[in-house]
């Protein structure tokens, strides 16, 4: 076998293979199929958990480097790194259970984290002062379905008047429904197209020379 | 005030974050987005050798032989973070992409397609003038904005209507469009109500 | 008359910073100070309780799976404690997963039984309540966990193997449990364990994910509960009080706040406007 076919075409036979054997089972009933796409099923799980690991390592690597090179900020590189190793030798010996290692996340990264996404209700109101600008019927539209269902959502709304609430109910139920149901359909479409053209190779994917995620 | 040693340190870090909008960006914030990214490469790291651990390696030493398949695939990959092999990195997200993408291939046929058109069949039971005329804005809602998908349909004949219906259709898309952003409201509020919710539980609230 | 038009474009175009602080301000008064609004019960939140109450019975397993990380907490947060609770005075045995694709939610999970199960002594970790925090693979683990639990996890997250927690004796795959309560967005659960197993789904999100839910739930596969207002709503059904309730008052403020922001910021070229049309 030539390098060309296990570097390139092999890694493409073997996800048509196992594609194929995942589909399959759900539509021809032989057991010997069913074990051997449940078992790839498996493999699944193990080879998702070394891609994590991957990312982590990655990012560990780039910061040993900037450390190391004494780049631009190479302390708070160092920090990184310190931190890192420290959650690993705390988890790996007393356990992610331990009280050490819940009271080392909960001090510097679920404040970290929700700060984070919680900037982003800054961004919003920002976003709906300046963005939010009615000039066309779409965005009257746009505007009118957001009206009825922020009055509702608003405790205040219903207290007002109980036609904001029964008005909502009737929007989120009904039309938005529809509405949504369509864009559904139509997303399955799309995804199930996108799936085959990945199975049959006509889709790049990243398992080329030179690809960012799946190259190299 | 509640002197928690967690609580104060959660204060220290939601007032750095916030201090990035509400202020400027400066040391403090970056210092912040160091130790979440090392809280959260440490956390992913142990929590996959765990996940390795259990699903993995246990039933290989216990037997199962084939687990041997995974654990090579695994290793391979990790080969991605040295350039001249990481093509050997290939093979796990083969695995990965090919069985990802038949399982999709069902999902989306039986839950996304086939049960949302059953189901729509199944709502032509009507009973009174308030279901008719429900059924009536659902299937105008659902037809309208399905047919935004057809791009290959040229408007004339029987087809002459198409490009009015799909601007209902895209009419339909932004009246919900809109009532997202009304629930994105929720959620951001929430978001945002988390983190000072810290400020204030500084103060015994 | 220039001076008059200059207002209306000033109010147009407001430091951000301004409205920063505004939303910041209108958030906190309610947190310290407690306005105590009514929230009513909606029918499809109802619907979910009802169907909990009826389904379950004791000894039977539920799987609570959290395909989210940490920045959707506070809005889920007060639903998943008040099903936890819910599902204890059932008498129900739980089961905790997280499959979303960073570790996050292993942190909440702990969290949770915290709050509910290690507070009851008549709960014992291993017999009536699990751990098996997280898994890789999405779709494909949740379509193995259908068929075969004990192919992804041979033990829980403490390193306890299966053979040692009793309630394994009767988790085989989707057969075992009596329903999924799955916050996040993953669909595999509809597909495999709804229509594949029949086992019942509640799924639970952001608000802004609600209206993508819409369809499963109008076809009858998933009970639906949306957001920190169904959260609370259903905090009101379990009868505990919880961080839901409370959280509403600055929930009606907020909204009312953006409300008020997009008229605001339509102020001024809508008066532009105007203008233009009587002269």
């Amino acid at each position: 076998m030539s390098t060309r076919f296990i570097r390139r075409d092999l890694p493409y036979v073997i996800l048509a293979v196992f594609g194929i054997l995942a589909l399959l089972s759900y539509y021809i009933a032989i057991p010997a199929i069913e074990t051997m796409a449940g078992t790839s099923r498996t493999w699944v799980v193990v080879v998702g958990a070394f891609a994590v690991l991957l990312g982590a390592f990655n990012v560990v690597r780039t910061h040993i480097v900037r450390a190391y090179q004494k780049k631009k900020d190479y302390w708070l590189s160092a920090w990184l790194l310190f931190i890192y190793f420290s959650m690993i030798v705390v988890g790996l010996s007393a356990g992610t259970g331990s009280g050490q290692y819940k009271w080392m996340y909960g001090a510097m990264y679920t404040p970290l984290a929700q700060g984070v996404v919680g900037t982003l209700g800054l961004f919003l109101v920002s976003a709906a002062y300046r963005a939010f600008k009615i000039r066309t019927i779409e965005s009257l539209v746009f505007f009118l379905g957001f009206f009825l269902i922020a009055v509702r959502q608003a405790s205040i709304g219903p207290l007002l008047w109980p036609g904001f609430e029964t008005i909502g109910n009737w929007v989120t139920l009904w039309p938005s429904t529809g509405t949504m149901r369509a864009v559904t359909i139509g997303l399955a479409i799309g995804t199930v197209a996108l799936a085959l053209r990945t199975l049959a190779r006509y889709e790049r994917i990243g398992l080329e020379e030179g690809a960012m995620v799946g190259g190299g | 005030m509640n002197i928690d040693p967690l609580v104060v340190i959660g204060v220290i870090w939601s007032l750095v974050i916030l201090s990035f909008l509400l202020y400027k960006e400066n040391i403090a914030y970056r210092f912040a987005e160091y130790t979440m990214i090392g809280v959260a490469a440490g956390h992913a790291t142990v929590s996959a050798i765990y996940l390795i651990n259990g699903s993995n390696i246990t039933p290989l030493l216990r037997g199962n032989l084939l687990h041997i398949v995974p654990l090579f695939l695994g290793i391979m990959l990790l080969f991605k973070l040295k350039g001249e092999y990481a093509w050997l990195g290939r093979y796990g997200i083969a695995l990965v992409v090919g069985v990802g993408t038949g399982d999709v291939v069902r999902s989306q046929m039986a839950a996304s397609f086939i049960r949302q058109i059953t189901s729509t069949l199944e709502i032509f039971t009507i009973r009174t003038a308030e279901q008719a005329f429900n059924v009536f804005v659902f299937m105008v809602a659902m037809l309208s904005t399905i047919l935004i998908f057809i791009f290959t349909v040229r408007p004339v004949g029987a087809a002459a209507p198409l490009p009015k219906v799909q601007k209902l259709g895209r009419l339909f898309v932004m009246f919900v469009l809109g009532t997202i952003f009304a629930h994105q409201i929720m959620s951001r509020v929430a978001m945002l109500a988390g983190v000072l919710q810290r400020l204030v539980a500084l103060f015994g609230f | 008359m220039a001076a008059s038009e200059s207002i209306w474009d000033k109010l147009g175009n407001l430091d951000r910073r301004i409205l920063f602080w505004a939303i910041v301000l209108i958030i906190i008064i309610p947190l310290i100070h407690p306005l105590g609004l009514p929230v009513t019960v909606s029918e499809r939140v109802r619907e979910a309780y009802n169907f909990v109450e009826k389904a379950v019975k004791p000894r039977d397993i539920a799987l609570i799976d959290l395909g989210t990380g940490l920045g959707p907490m506070p809005e889920t947060m007060p639903g998943l404690l008040a099903m936890t609770r819910q599902l204890m005075r059932l008498q129900a045995r739980i089961v905790f997963t997280t499959g979303y694709i960073s570790p996050e939610a292993v942190v909440v999970i702990e969290t949770v039984m915290d709050q509910t199960l290690r507070k009851d002594p008549k709960f014992v970790y291993g017999e009536h309540y699990v751990n098996f925090g997280w898994y890789t693979g999405g779709g494909t683990a949740i379509r193995r966990l259908a068929s075969s639990w004990k192919d992804v996890f041979t033990r829980d997250w403490y390193g306890t193997p299966n053979e040692r927690l009793p309630i394994m004796k009767d988790i085989t795959g989707a057969d075992s449990f009596r329903l999924v309560w799955h916050v996040g967005p993953e669909i595999a659960w509809i597909t495999y364990w709804k229509l594949g197993k029949n086992v019942p789904v509640l799924v639970t999100y952001m608000a802004l994910n609600i209206p993508t839910y819409l369809p499963y739930y109008a076809a009858g596969d998933i009970y639906l509960l949306g957001g920190q207002r169904e959260s609370a709503e259903y905090e009101i059904l379990v009868g505990v009080p919880g961080p839901g309730v409370p959280a509403m008052d600055y929930q009606s403020l907020g909204h009312l706040f953006v409300l008020a922001v997009v008229v605001l910021g339509n102020l001024g070229h809508i008066r532009r406007k105007l203008k233009r049309g009587t002269q």
